[in-house]
């Protein structure tokens, strides 16, 4: 067996020759797509299992977050779980009293421990489902545990430079907590998709400094089918940096988009304020990938979407602008593509820019969230 | 050249799996996912099958319901490190029926069912919760000769030492069952007690019709209703990429791809799992530790969460904003944080 441990010969030779067509663009778009559509739950007796009604109260406990900044901080992420099209609802609660498992009570609390295996957080969940002439089945309690020990670093903000995968060392418990919640709808793991139920810390929304947990449009997708849509209808369109790269076990994983040349080959990188940017040339054409969702009730068609020059990493219509695009796109997957755009031949050379994207940017529909509507990648001007 | 081909394959494969952490895997999913570390801390590595199942509940700390166990145990067959207690092992995983018509559910720990043929990374059964190496990620299973992952994802590859699993689980693994709950102990559930009650039939009127009615089992599904998706937003489809302006135009939408080179439909045999497994048990240097089986008769304390207060870090400093950036965040502010600002 060599180091490569495939099924036999002939496949492996295929296998070889598949990689090599691409070796090329290393990393970039290569491998067979995966089903696309991917929320899942569960069932008993053929039931959906799910709360009876669709507002939940889930109390937090004031020793784990005790008002002030940890207060805040999950209420904020109780806020932006709510933040999508379904008839659900958490409502928070502060808990000064005892918490614990299977005590009636949807729970969030942060514990040290021996919790599990080194999981970063835990989601107790308790449902019914029996037969008594007639099927019975309900969710009952959902307990969400946050390891507070070492190794883990937790953030309860939404400050960009905190976190692991930008230039700080910290965990957000804003995604973490998203992907927890929506254990709590009883949504499964999903590794089919960029989704807030795989590797949720890499499924977030930036813009300037700031970095937001969000449902995303499979949980969306997964909270309707089983709760219905809200009325009035939820809307709301997105666009963000980050990309599906894989899956690891159940889990997506998820990595930021990039920029191409005009031939799909990655660009050259450099570190742009401790992110990753691409080297462009002035008067270059280059292929701007981004990921765009639809996270809201209904179908948008002629979405207006701009493209813009920044010198910072906030983008909005205050920056240049240099292409603009139309898409439609519907709550039944997320897109990551790349638009052709013209890097402008008047920027300065030797000098960090950041190639931006908003979503609606002439402001026609009707949204119930807009901060998500705007995002970047850092480039640098040769 | 072969080899070296192959080698420069890999080490780009290598290169584009990532390496993190989800929600409930441990701290470096690489490593969760690294069968070379799977195996460097297991005690026991074995492909057995899952003979008796008992379920047991826990008393949970004061002010805490019962916590559900699983009690599980082996007939151990192939040993690949370690040594096997016996000819069985019992090991105790948190979560299951609790006898009255609830159960628990924690999230990355795997449901363990009889006539299940695993192949296990045991690294203490002592441990309150789970005595799997990484938990979930220390379960294999096993179809047909083939092996998936602890969901029912088929293994496709090795890469290096990283297992690849992909897809839905057949069928057989997308369900699971439980034994109804004995007429006495589903009467001990307030909830069934209070619909006796509304009913108004006697106790022995209501045993007999639910022992001539109820299931056997109750069956749970993992359900993956993509062919349902369109169904419940209108129209759906690829999104439209509508003319650019000027010299930008979208390109062609792409659905969800990995960058991930890619990898063989799978799933991969079992022979060649165990080969790449007791490769890997020969090269460790750590000297596995004894495994004992639990005692399934034997009080279960369950895993102890003190509640924690937080340790708030400071956040690196941001860059220096660029010249005219005051004015942008202000705006932005105003606005509501709507990128799209009137000027």
């Amino acid at each position: 067996m060599g180091i490569l441990d495939m099924h036999n010969q002939t496949e492996k030779s295929a296998m070889k020759m598949k990689i090599f067509a691409t070796l090329a663009a290393c990393c970039a778009i290569l491998g067979v797509p995966e089903l696309a559509s991917a929320y899942s739950y569960k069932s008993c007796l053929g039931h959906a299992i799910k709360f009876g009604s669709s507002t939940q109260t889930m109390n937090a406990s004031t020793v784990s977050f005790p008002s002030g900044y940890w207060e805040t901080g999950i209420r904020d992420t109780v806020n932006k779980f709510n933040r999508n099209p379904s008839n659900f609802r958490y409502t928070i609660s502060m808990d000064s009293g005892g918490v614990g498992r299977n005590n009636g009570q949807n729970e969030v609390w942060g514990g040290t421990g021996s919790i599990l295996s080194g999981a970063p957080a835990i989601a107790y969940q308790y449902w019914t489902c029996y037969w008594f002439f007639g099927d019975h089945v309900h969710m009952d309690e959902v307990d969400v545990i946050f390891d507070y020990g070492t190794p883990w670093q937790w953030t309860a903000d939404t400050v960009k430079s905190s976190l692991i995968r930008y230039t700080g060392s910290l965990r957000a418990i804003q995604t973490t907590g998203a992907h927890e919640l929506g254990h709590g709808l009883i949504l499964n793991h999903v590794n089919t998709e960029y989704n807030i139920m795989g590797n949720d810390f890499e499924h977030i929304h930036v813009n300037g400094s700031t970095a937001t947990a969000y449902t995303g449009e499979d949980a969306a997708d997964g909270s309707i089918f089983l709760y219905g849509a809200r009325s009035p209808a939820w809307e709301d369109v997105a666009v963000v940096h980050w990309k599906y790269s894989g899956a690891s076990g159940e889990y997506s994983d998820h990595t930021k988009t990039v920029i191409y040349n005009n031939a799909g080959a990655v660009l050259p990188t450099i570190d742009v304020n401790g992110e990753t940017g691409y080297r462009v040339n002035r008067g270059q054409t280059v292929r701007a990938e981004f990921t765009y969702e639809n996270n809201g009730a209904n179908t948008q068609t002629g979405i207006q979407v701009g493209y813009y020059i920044s010198t910072n990493d906030l983008i909005t219509t205050f920056d240049r602008k240099i292409g603009s695009a139309v898409f439609s796109l519907s709550r039944d997957n997320v897109f990551t593509t790349t638009v052709n755009l013209v890097i402008p031949n008047d920027l300065s050379p030797n000098t960090n820019y950041w190639l931006g994207v908003i979503i609606d940017d002439n402001g026609a529909i009707r949204e119930s969230v807009e901060s998500n509507n705007a995002t970047y990648t850092p480039i640098h001007v040769n | 050249m072969q080899s070296k081909s192959l080698l420069a394959v890999v080490a780009v494969a290598a290169a584009c799996i990532s390496s993190s952490a989800s929600a409930h895997s441990p701290l470096d999913k690489g490593r969760a996912g690294d069968l070379a570390q799977l195996v460097e801390q297991s005690n026991l590595v074995f492909i057995g099958t899952a003979e008796k199942i008992a379920y047991r509940n826990a008393r949970g700390d004061k002010g805490e319901g019962v916590i559900p166990y699983t009690i599980v145990t082996y007939r151990v067959g192939q040993v690949l490190r370690g040594k096997a207690p016996g000819k069985e092992i019992t090991m105790r995983l948190v979560g299951g029926p609790d006898g009255r018509g609830r159960f628990l559910s924690v999230s990355g720990v795997p449901v363990i069912q009889k006539g299940d043929q695993d192949l296990l990374f045991v690294a203490n059964t002592k441990d309150a919760s789970c005595p799997l190496v990484f938990c979930e990620y220390g379960r294999f299973r096993i179809l047909n000769e083939q092996v998936f992952d602890t969901h029912g994802s088929p293994v496709r590859a090795i890469l290096k030492s990283t297992v690849l699993s992909r897809g839905l689980p057949p069928k057989p693994f997308q369900t699971v069952q439980f034994p109804t709950p004995r007429f006495d102990e589903l009467m001990k559930n307030p909830e069934v007690a209070e619909q006796l009650k509304s009913q108004k039939i006697s106790v022995e009127d209501a045993r007999r019709r639910y022992e001539a009615g109820a299931p056997k089992y109750l069956e749970f599904t993992e359900e993956f209703p993509a062919a349902e998706k369109g169904s419940d937003a209108g129209t759906e489809g690829p999104p439209t990429a509508g003319t650019g302006t000027g010299s930008s135009g979208p390109g062609a939408p792409v659905a969800q791809v990995e960058t991930t080179p890619t990898v063989p439909a799978g799933p991969l045999p079992l022979s060649e799992f165990v080969a790449v497994t007791k490769r890997l048990a020969a090269a460790s240097k750590r000297k596995p530790a004894e495994v004992r089986s639990v005692d399934p008769a034997a009080v279960i304390v369950a895993a102890k969460i003190s509640l924690t207060v937080p340790k708030q870090l400071a956040a690196p400093a941001p860059p220096p904003m660029a010249p005219g950036s005051a004015e942008e965040y202000k705006a932005f502010e105003q606005n509501g944080y709507d990128p799209v600002i009137r000027k």
